[in-house]
């Protein structure tokens, strides 16, 4: 079963890949550089969906008190590093092609950077704590603690500042900003297989994690 | 003792302490003067655009606030007396305390800087209440983050360089307006235009007040 899912997956990534590339026509306007959005989009998206994971089994440590829950809130932080490095990256080269400049400090750049820096503290709060179950539920209250602050740089921000980047998919309007029906198709094509792509890879490292805590001496 | 009489003995006893060695007020003062004349000398007293005035200013007030505040709940656990006040105490007095504390620590940190600032950058301040309610609010919400992971940080080690880097990014929100808004008092014809600039500081404290008070519980207790 693994082996299929895992199969399936990899032939879903190559169909992105694909439609991406060869399939999908490019936008008018931007040229080839809009075929970054197959990538930026998907992966900003599950950075998000990563820290939201993180948030809510951090509410869980909590209140449970469980190692189990920490595992979880901290391989879901982990993974929305890695993604919000990529998403920064392509952001960045986006911005030099189409604004001519790598970075300006845009709203949603400034969002993206504080995500970064949460979770870099977030890690950088585990490792000074040395007592386990002190541990996990300072760390879960630093999480959470983050969350809260998010929607003010999310939501708030942006709307008072002048931004140059185009709407997010859940915007005012209510409408979406691919006006041609193959791009649309490639990009939630694209959506679907990273959010599918980041439950499969949550999964292995929540077992990997439990494997590298035991062989640590930690009760889970 | 009722709920508030417990949270003014707490406030009292930092109090008194502080009376005695006067240690946090006179070290976070001497950072805060420090760094004010050393932007002050490098920049040789004179920068004309108000935007990089109230940026300068936001740069010496979080760095010398990132010196005094964590030092509530770190000196108690130096000292081995936090059990004691897990003993006295619930968690939301000894933060509501704690907070008061630090709002003092802060107001009167700012009382000083912020004057000594505006005469030695040559600064004009043309809207004088806007800048003293936009300093206010920022510094409501800058203390209530920072006393929260003051006592996160209190637990764990390498605490000085840890503190800044923990604050700095749950804190960018304060930041980013209260640059705006004194900029906005220094220069704006109008700054009440910008009125939400305030709104939003207020909300953000009041938004860190309800998660810092449910959240500390689980920081405090054992």
């Amino acid at each position: 079963m693994p082996v299929l899912i895992g199969t399936a997956l990899f032939l879903w990534m190559a169909g992105v890949m694909y439609g991406a590339f060869v399939y999908a026509p490019p936008a008018e306007g931007l040229g080839e550089t809009s075929r970054l959005i197959f990538l930026h989009v998907p992966v900003a998206w599950t950075s998000v969906m990563a820290f939201i994971t993180s948030f809510v089994y951090s509410i869980l440590v909590l209140r449970r008190n469980r190692h189990e829950d920490d595992i979880r809130a901290e391989v879901a932080a982990r993974m929305g590093l890695w993604y919000c490095v990529l998403a920064t990256i392509t952001g960045a080269f986006w911005a030099k092609a189409t604004w001519n400049t790598y970075w300006n400090w845009d709203p949603r750049e400034i969002s993206i950077v504080v995500l970064l820096l949460v979770y870099m503290s977030y890690f950088g709060l585990r490792s000074a704590v040395t007592d386990p179950d002190k541990k996990i539920r300072l760390a879960a209250v630093y999480a959470i603690l983050a969350a809260i602050i998010m929607p003010f740089l999310v939501f708030v921000v942006p709307r008072m500042y002048m931004s140059l980047h185009p709407d997010t998919l859940i915007n005012n309007s209510g409408k979406s900003q691919l006006a041609d029906v193959r791009m649309k198709q490639v990009f939630f094509f694209s959506l679907a297989g990273f959010t599918l792509l980041y439950f499969w890879l949550f999964n292995l490292s929540v077992r990997i994690e439990r494997l590298v805590r035991r062989k640590e001496g930690w009760n889970v | 003792m009722s709920y508030a009489s417990k949270i003014y003995a707490v406030v009292k006893k930092d109090a008194l302490e502080e009376m005695r060695a006067r240690y946090a007020v006179n070290s976070t003062l001497l950072f805060c003067v420090t760094c004010l004349m050393v932007v002050s000398f490098s920049l040789g007293g004179s920068v004309s655009d108000p935007r990089l005035q109230s940026a300068l200013l936001w740069v010496i007030l979080f760095f010398s606030s990132m010196m005094g505040l964590p030092r509530v709940f770190i000196k108690e656990e130096d000292r081995g007396t936090m059990n004691t006040l897990r003993l006295v105490c619930e968690p939301g007095q000894v933060f509501i305390g704690k907070t008061l504390v630090n709002l003092f620590l802060l107001t009167a940190v700012m009382a000083i800087v912020a004057p000594l600032y505006i005469i030695l950058l040559n600064v004009t301040l043309r809207h004088v209440g806007f800048f003293i309610l936009t300093i206010t609010l920022a510094s409501l919400g800058l203390t209530v983050v920072s006393t929260l992971l003051s006592a996160v940080v209190a637990q764990a080690r390498a605490r000085g360089t840890l503190f800044p880097a923990l604050v700095f990014p749950v804190l960018m929100p304060v930041f980013l307006i209260a640059v705006e808004a004194t900029g906005r008092a220094f220069e704006a014809p109008s700054p009440w235009d910008h009125a939400n600039l305030l709104v939003f500081l207020t909300c953000y404290a009041v938004a860190a007040l309800v998660g810092g008070t449910f959240l500390f519980e689980y920081v405090f207790s054992e």
